[in-house]
């Protein structure tokens, strides 16, 4: 293997780079995805850069309810960041669902999402979330909604002299809960046959459904997407059984999922709706019996 | 570009400047430069947990880290948590247990265990097991290296 | 001396000797022993299942940088077959490529990458044939021929009995159809081999992770053409096996390695990645089984049909003794009085498959159970009582009309479970699951049975230190079996644990001690280890007789020394006995074969008394099903297992733990897929073994009133065994948490869950 790698020491020396030599180069950190691939000749870069030294993109912050994420932070640290409350279930389950500790521990979130390859969990988490991407370049900085930086399997929107340098999105607010449901062939380290995050706004009053946002691993195409059919049938919607089963035919019907090796489309449909109805439920309950306050 | 550089790290306490090449895994600086043979290579692709190190306190697989990136580290391996004299207790309890077969796996297993003892000094059995979920055990089953680790982990409380 | 009681080392919990290096991470692996100027030797692969070979190109991988040059079948100085029973395998294709996978030949680099590279760089070109995926479609008459002999290698049978006067004696009869999946072993150390060049006398050294060295001495001979005594053979520690080191894939390996060290005189080295390793060895035949059983209203079982189509895949290796001990076991442990079988080893284009622990028991196991289980349903039944109305006891007889002796602890296994089972406290069944809890049970005949040469050698040595060296040619892959020789060596000549030493295991001192294969070790080994400790203190004991003035009967061998048992004070270190004998050019040097009991087979009938000791054990497990995702979480397995005398219950346990957690993933997730007969997840992200959160805690017990006539001490065999009825014991668990029976493994949860629905 004759390929060439560059360190740089510092966010500009990445950005001088990349403007000069981004189309002919991989971007790596964490190099989780890359280096399997390479061991499994299924890449062969040429040129490498490095990126895991650029200490200006590892921070996590929370700004005007603005959560930001620095592309470096692994998933572990991000899994325990003091910023997420039990109402980002989802982000904090992460350091039990996404890989295994090692993998965790080198992982980080801007690798994750600029790979967009079958390691989706985080992607299906942000875009309930609706997280924004910032790439930067040399001479500019752009923010980009997930839903359109992920283009396709390994494809997304990052022009070659970019880099992901954070991910960021809204804090979900009071009476709010985030969470995620993914099933494999066995408990743990699994690659999901289908994963379902739902992000949940209720009154605790009336149960009605202010903000509802679903994304599962797979709707129709090969990449995560959110179900807005689904959540269009719930939101401002009293949240009760008739309604569950309102919204998971509605999904039934907006998912259109392949069969392979791993499992049958009817078996990921089936999932999916059983996932819909736990999470909603699951949700409501735990809006309801938390006393958690979003922190100012 | 230079296609090798030199990087400074700290391996098991000890400081040393060693010349790498582009794309050199930790795996294979740790066996073929620094002929540390305990790492195991299992897979290759991060999904055996056999290869696991604790490089700047966290336990990671050296089969998926670019050795360039490591300059000013600090690299502890199997080799450097004890010695047939000085077992570490977790090494000690491995044997006790019966929790080594092959042994293939072992090295990774105790640094992972290592690495989650040094965060969690108190776990209990399922948080043991979640801590060792990416280091694949064909022999034993798991049971007896729960039991060492939760062992290793009351002798080092009550060491200290 | 009274053997079985007042064992001092014997049946303690030693730990193992072994551990030590492993915890501190010692070179001890093949792959750890390379040296740097190795060269190393990488497969060129087909990429067809079934091909005309017309052209090789090595021009595109003689180009990349650092490929020496090319080994193919012309640099093959004796014969081109590497078959472990039927020759038909060579190491190289002829001409014909008949699986994904089949070695072409090879090239040769500085290093491995460059190697792999190089491999994948030689053009090949191929005229596709004709393929065929499914051995039911390659039984056909017409089906393309895969060997020149045609499909189906071997027809085993029983004929027991009178089974259409059985079927018209039943009350009740259950047909049904079962499936069990292509299992891969997964050891967690990839394939590896390494060869050194011949020395100044000529000998070639192979080191590697070998089950069974004395096969891959006889043909690495055969592929050299030299005499085997030419070829030597050292067994490393093997980071697990299971069978998967056991047959051509190692003939191969060490024979190419071999050849290679030979043409350049340097060291060879094979260490091949995950992927290639999981394409290069075998599998664990895939069974297609019919069964048709019948009982009376009261539960005695009268009749059972069964017919079994194994898939061995491109190369027959072991296959047909994989049949025959399936065959022999397919009814599962019960007193049937008759009983027809019919079992065809069949080639397809598939990826070949051999020896995997359980070698045929799990397979048939699950479709027996699972028959007894629908049967209770079908007669009202509890599925333990119907167990215990028609299993093996002492003296029973056996489906292949086998008469056993006393050492049968089936019954008290089963009880033992069942009785747990109702005891335990387990948390409570979370909202949205099902709990349902299933028994299985099983035995496994010990040693090699009807494959026959079963005969195992070896050697004691006392130095000059008193310390004693024990060898044996057989490997340590992880059971820590040869550990227990050890003890059974210190606890013949009284000496404590740490002065009896196991050294590595080298042909060129070793008697034959045959394959490390059929849980053998314990039970053939511990034998031939008791046969020369005894001799050895036979020896010595004469002359410390004399010199303490006593007779031979009356000393006594305890902590490192010998005494007078009328006279504590007339003792001696074994030290210095063992000094005098030397002097005295007494020999304190021994080598004994311990011989397997003859056992007895006829082919025709399929009757006979195969095996010369079974191994009976119950399994139970506790299964939540998740509803809306059918997946089935296992809470726990309770497994009692009569293996006669434990000789050390820490390895025992390990055994037992280690079998059921692969038999937990034979039953719910392990499974390799092909695709027109190329291998679809040959990697450990997409091909799922138990993690330490999927396996459950296991409680194990060991019934060791029943001990055996020939086993060491009383001792049987535990590492396979277990393996074999965890499936059973879970499907069932399954069906009685939600009605849904699954014939076909593994119990996914997609079948679970359209069960449900």
């Amino acid at each position: 293997m004759s390929t060439n790698i560059f360190v740089p020491r510092n966010e500009g020396e990445l950005l001088r780079f990349l403007e000069r030599d981004g189309s002919r180069s991989t971007i790596v950190s964490g190099a989780t995805d890359l280096l399997p691939r390479i061991a499994r000749n299924l890449e062969n870069p040429t040129l490498l850069v490095n990126i895991s030294r650029v200490e200006e993109l590892r921070y996590l912050r929370r700004e005007n309810g603005v959560i930001h994420v620095g592309a470096l932070v692994t998933i572990a640290d991000l899994s325990r960041s003091v910023f997420l409350d039990s109402r980002y279930e989802a982000l904090k389950e992460l350091g039990l669902t996404f890989g295994s500790p090692p993998v965790r521990n080198l992982a980080t979130v801007g690798g994750n999402i600029a790979a967009a390859s079958s390691s989706e969990d985080l992607i299906t988490i942000l875009l309930v979330l609706e997280a924004d991407v910032t790439l930067k370049s040399l001479a500019s900085e752009r923010v980009v909604p997930l839903r359109e930086f992920i283009l396709g399997k390994r494809e997304t929107a990052r022009k070659d002299n970019e880099v992901v340098s954070e991910v960021s999105f809204k804090e979900i607010g009071a009476h709010s809960w985030c969470t995620f449901e993914k099933i494999g062939r066995r408990e743990r380290v699994i690659i999901a046959l289908v994963s379902l995050a739902c992000a949940l706004k209720l009154d605790l009053i009336s149960n009605e459904i202010e903000e509802v946002r679903i994304a599962l691993n797979r709707v129709h195409g090969k990449v995560p997407e959110r179900a807005s059919n689904t959540e269009q049938a719930l939101k401002g919607r009293i949240l009760d059984a008739e309604l569950v089963r309102h919204a998971t035919s509605t999904l039934e019907s907006e998912l259109s999922l392949t069969s392979d090796f791993r499992a049958s489309s009817s078996y990921r449909v089936n999932v999916a709706k059983s996932f819909l109805a736990n999470t909603l439920a699951h949700c409501r309950g735990c809006i309801k019996s938390s006393g958690v306050r979003p922190v100012d | 570009m230079p296609k090798k550089r030199l990087i400074g790290i700290t391996v098991n306490g000890i400081r040393q400047s060693i010349e790498v090449e582009a794309t050199e895994r930790l795996i294979d600086l740790l066996r073929n430069k620094l002929n540390m043979k305990g790492t195991k290579e299992g897979c290759g692709t991060g999904d055996c947990g056999a290869c696991v190190v604790i490089v700047n306190g966290k336990a990671v697989p050296s089969c998926l880290v670019n050795s360039v990136t490591l300059d000013g580290s600090e690299i502890t391996s199997i080799e450097g948590i004890g010695s047939p004299d000085r077992l570490h207790p977790l090494q000690e309890a491995f044997i006790q247990t019966g929790a080594v077969q092959c042994g293939f796996c072992t090295p990774g297993m105790i640094m992972s265990a290592k690495s989650l003892l040094d965060s969690n000094p108190t776990p209990t059995r399922e948080q043991v097991r979640e801590a060792l979920v990416g280091n694949l055990c064909r022999c034993t089953g798991y049971g007896r290296i729960v039991d060492a680790v939760m062992i290793a982990a009351k002798k080092m409380r009550s060491k200290s | 001396m009274k053997i079985g009681q007042d064992c001092s080392i014997v049946g303690r919990p030693v730990p193992r000797e072994d551990a030590l290096d492993k915890v501190l991470g010692r070179p001890i692996f093949t792959a750890d022993l390379i040296p740097r100027d190795a060269v190393y030797v990488a497969f060129v692969r087909s990429t067809r299942p079934h091909a005309k070979i017309l052209r090789i190109n090595a021009e595109p991988a003689l180009k990349t940088k650092g490929i020496t040059r090319l080994i193919g079948k012309g640099d093959i100085p004796g014969i081109n077959n590497i078959g472990c029973i039927i020759p038909d395998r060579p190491l190289f294709s002829d001409e014909i490529v008949r699986c994904v996978g089949d070695p072409i030949c090879a090239v040769l680099a500085d290093d491995r990458r460059t190697a792999e590279e190089g491999a994948r760089a030689v053009e090949v070109e191929y005229e596709d044939m004709p393929a065929v995926f499914s051995p039911l479609e390659a039984m056909r008459p017409d089906a393309i021929k895969i060997h020149s002999e045609g499909n189906v290698v071997k027809h085993i049978k029983i004929r027991k009995g009178d089974i259409e006067r059985g079927f018209r004696d039943s009350d009740v009869i259950v047909e049904n159809e079962y499936r069990t999946q292509m299992q891969e072993h997964a050891p967690i150390e990839p394939d590896v081999a390494l060869a050194m060049p011949p020395d100044e006398d000529g000998i070639i050294t192979i080191i590697g992770p070998w089950q069974c060295a004395f096969d891959v001495q006889d043909s690495v001979a055969v592929v050299l053409g030299l005499r085997p005594s030419k070829i030597r053979v050292l067994q490393t520690q093997a980071g697990g096996a299971f069978g998967c080191r056991s047959d051509e894939n190692e003939n191969g390996l060490s024979a190419l390695t071999a050849l290679v060290s030979s043409i350049t005189h340097k060291p060879a080295a094979i260490v091949m990645s995950r992927e290639e390793s999981t394409v290069s060895h075998a599998k664990r035949h895939p069974f297609f089984m019919k069964y048709r059983t019948g009982a009376r209203r009261d539960g005695t079982l009268i009749a059972e049909e069964i017919e079994i189509v194994s898939d061995t895949g491109a190369y027959v290796s072991w296959g047909v003794n994989v049949l025959k001990r399936a065959t022999v076991h397919c009814t599962g442990p019960y007193v049937i009085p008759n009983v027809k079988a019919d079992a065809y080893c069949v080639y397809t284009n598939n990826p070949y498959t051999s020896a995997f622990r359980g070698f045929g028991c799990p397979q048939v196991h699950f479709a027996a159970e699972s028959q007894i289980n629908c049967l209770a349903e079908s007669l009202s039944m509890d599925p333990v009582v119907l167990r215990e109305k028609n299993l093996l006891r002492p003296n029973a007889q056996t489906s292949t009309g086998q008469v056993l002796g006393t050492s049968v602890g089936l019954d008290e296994c089963l009880r033992k479970v069942a009785n747990r089972l109702r005891s335990i406290v387990l948390p409570p069944v979370e909202e949205g699951f099902r709990r349902g809890v299933g028994i299985a049970i099983g035995y496994h005949g010990n040693s090699l049975g009807p494959e026959g040469g079963d005969r195992c050698g070896a050697t004691v040595t006392i130095r000059n230190d008193g310390h004693v060296d024990y060898m044996i040619g057989l490997m340590e892959y992880g059971t820590g079996s040869r550990f227990g020789h050890a003890q059974i060596v210190a606890e013949i000549l009284g000496m404590t644990i740490d002065r009896v030493h196991v050294k590595p295991s080298d042909t060129l001192v070793l008697p034959f001690s045959g394959p490390t294969v059929a849980s053998r070790s314990t039970v053939m080994g511990g034998n031939a280890a008791l046969l020369v400790s005894r001799r050895l203190r036979e020896t010595i004991g004469r002359e410390a007789a004399q010199i303490l003035d006593c007779s031979p009967e009356e000393l006594v061998f305890a902590d490192n020394s010998v005494h007078s048992l009328r006279d504590k004070s007339r003792s001696m270190s074994i030290q210095k006995l063992a000094s005098i004998c030397r002097e005295k050019g007494i020999s304190l040097s021994h080598s004994e074969i311990y011989d397997a009991p003859v056992t007895d087979w006829d082919e025709e009938k399929g009757l006979g008394s195969p095996y010369f000791d079974y191994t009976f054990g119950a399994i139970g497990a506790v299964v939540d099903v998740n509803l809306g995702t059918g997946y089935p979480k296992v809470r726990k397995i309770i497994a009692a297992y009569d293996c006669g005398k434990v000789i050390n219950p820490l390895s025992a346990i390990g055994q037992v733990e280690g079998a059921v957690s692969q038999g937990l993933g034979y039953a719910i997730m392990e499974e390799m897929c092909t695709k027109d007969g190329s291998i679809v997840n040959p990697n450990l992200a997409d091909y799922f073994i138990c993690t330490a959160v999927d396996s459950p805690e296991v409680e194990t017990l060991f019934v060791e009133e029943y001990p055996s006539e020939h086993g060491p001490f009383g001792a049987k065999c535990i590492a396979e065994p277990p393996l074999d009825i965890v499936a059973p014991a879970v499907t069932q668990a399954i069906y009685i948490a939600t009605g849904v029976r699954i014939k076909h493994l593994p119990a996914t949860g997609e079948k679970i869950l359209s069960g449900i629905k």
